[in-house]
């Protein structure tokens, strides 16, 4: 029992001691500069992911559909919306680009998003920020957001807070506007 | 019976795997931390080599020097047996794509970039973790200078962070991490071109300078052999416990049985080595994880010979 014990822990360790590598270099934004940039905020589900290559296959983009919880900035008549970013996984191929944080199957997210134009014309919606713009809304109802290196690191860049200290902040940043 | 040893198996297949993921991801114990497939491998070079062409259009003057000053303060890690390559001046642009070949250049990332300084685009196998292609394009809609202008981010400071990217070495946050060059965070003005002892230690571990031997492990056909490179011939276990432990053999048979005859077996030793040296070099730092280290290493090899 005692040796099982150790085995989960051990587990739980392991899985928290995960890190999230990203690479290169952002300007920090602050949840204020986020909401005033972005055309629409939302909490959601991510119901599917797939990635496939561009028209040109230079490149490989990650497509998320996500179900649409709540509309926190913006005007949305859709229940479900396509999100995108650059990188993924095609067979055995990997692309990964810096600051990128991918969106999971099966997660709660809040995400500050812009039409995409340069892919989809604008049928879909990209993150302000990348990784910045993405956060992960845990069974605590705790926002996390993770994975990007930002100018300024020691800014207040709201990594991880109650969701609802969150979405008040966003609501008031969003009444200003 | 024979579920109760196929569960003990597993048993110890994830406790020695949870140990290892431990060992292997935890980044700030070792100062540096690695970018790892979604299973876990390691990313890196197949060779401990890569060329990168470099256009310096659209950057400032010294561009060139710059960037070729990056990429000889990794080659010039001595312990380790990595060197980056200049290839030359391209007129290039095609910044990301997977063509096999490595550049830098400077250019626009456009609107849709906006907030982002410098952008890193690498392309590797999942299967094997292995580098294919790698570039890094600094965004000019942001000021760059080689002069230590305060006013604008430093070319050389920037590549070689980025250029630790390249090398599969990720961004660090912890506080105690601004100094290295890899710390996820740079402001106009700030010079940071030299590595740190952190820093080089990434590389090493990435691409250890000393001599490998190689251990090989035989798939269940017989047909496939997987040969993984031990560096420097060294093992934590063997570390731990002492070279002349005799229950070494006993996780040796364990690993050359059940866990070279399995997949996820096999990627439990390729984690197990890929990370042998930077798991070593925390034992020698800490008694008191040498002693764990000991107890744990002891523990599996009971519980792996107790299945006979």
């Amino acid at each position: 029992m005692c040796f099982r014990k150790s085995i989960v822990i051990l587990s739980l360790l392991a899985c928290m001691a995960l890190p999230l590598p990203v690479v290169a270099l952002m300007l920090g934004l602050s949840t204020e500069k986020l909401t005033h940039s972005a055309a629409l905020i939302v909490t959601g589900d991510v119901d599917d992911v797939a990635s496939q290559w561009t028209a040109d296959k230079k490149f490989i983009t990650t497509t998320a559909v996500i179900s649409v919880q709540q509309v926190i900035k913006g005007k949305l008549a859709e229940k479900k919306i396509r999100v995108m970013h650059m990188g993924g996984q095609v067979g055995d191929i990997v692309m990964r680009q810096s600051d990128v944080e991918p969106l999971h199957k099966g997660e709660k997210v809040l995400l500050f998003l812009s039409p995409e134009e340069e892919l989809s014309g604008g049928s879909a919606f990209r993150i302000e920020g990348k990784a910045q713009g993405k956060y992960s809304i845990g069974a605590d109802l705790i926002a996390r957001k993770k994975g990007f290196s930002a100018q300024a690191a020691d800014a207040p860049l709201d990594i991880s807070l109650p969701l609802e200290t969150l979405t008040k902040k966003i609501r008031a940043y969003v009444d200003e506007e | 019976m024979k579920n109760k040893q196929t569960l003990r198996h597993y048993v110890a297949m994830l406790c020695t795997g949870s140990v290892l993921v431990l060992c292997a991801c935890s980044g700030q114990a070792w100062g540096y931390q690695v970018s790892t497939t979604g299973t876990g491998l390691e990313i890196r070079w197949p060779t401990p080599s890569a060329g990168f062409y470099i256009n310096t259009a659209d950057g400032p003057s010294g561009s060139l020097s710059a960037i070729k000053a990056a990429l000889q303060t990794w080659t010039n890690v001595s312990a380790s047996n990595f060197s980056f390559a200049y290839k030359g001046t391209t007129t290039s642009t095609n910044c990301g794509s997977n063509d096999g070949t490595n550049i830098t250049c400077f250019g626009s990332l456009g609107a849709q970039e906006a907030n982002t300084l410098a952008l890193n685009t690498y392309w590797f196998d999942s299967t094997t973790g292995y580098l294919a292609d790698s570039d890094i394009e600094f965004n000019t809609d942001f000021a760059w200078a080689t002069d230590s202008s305060p006013s604008a981010l430093d070319v050389q400071t920037i590549a070689v962070h980025e250029l630790g990217h390249a090398l599969s070495l990720a961004d660090l946050y912890g506080s105690g991490d601004t100094a290295k060059v890899m710390y996820g965070s740079a402001e106009p003005g700030e010079i940071k071109r030299v590595l740190t002892q952190d820093d080089m230690n990434g590389i090493i571990h990435l691409y250890p300078g000393g001599a490998a031997s190689t251990t090989t492990t035989t798939a269940p056909s017989g047909t496939t052999t997987t040969t993984i490179l031990v560096p420097g011939g060294s093992c934590p276990a063997a570390y731990a416990l002492g070279q002349d432990h005799p229950y070494l053999e006993k996780l040796r048979a364990f690993r050359d049985g059940p866990l070279a005859h399995s997949a996820p077996g096999r990627r439990i030793i390729r984690i197990y080595y890929d990370n042998a040296g930077s798991i070593n070099a925390a034992l020698e730092r800490s008694s008191a994880l040498r002693s764990a280290a000991r107890g744990f290493f002891e523990a599996a090899a009971l519980l792996m010979a107790d299945k006979k």
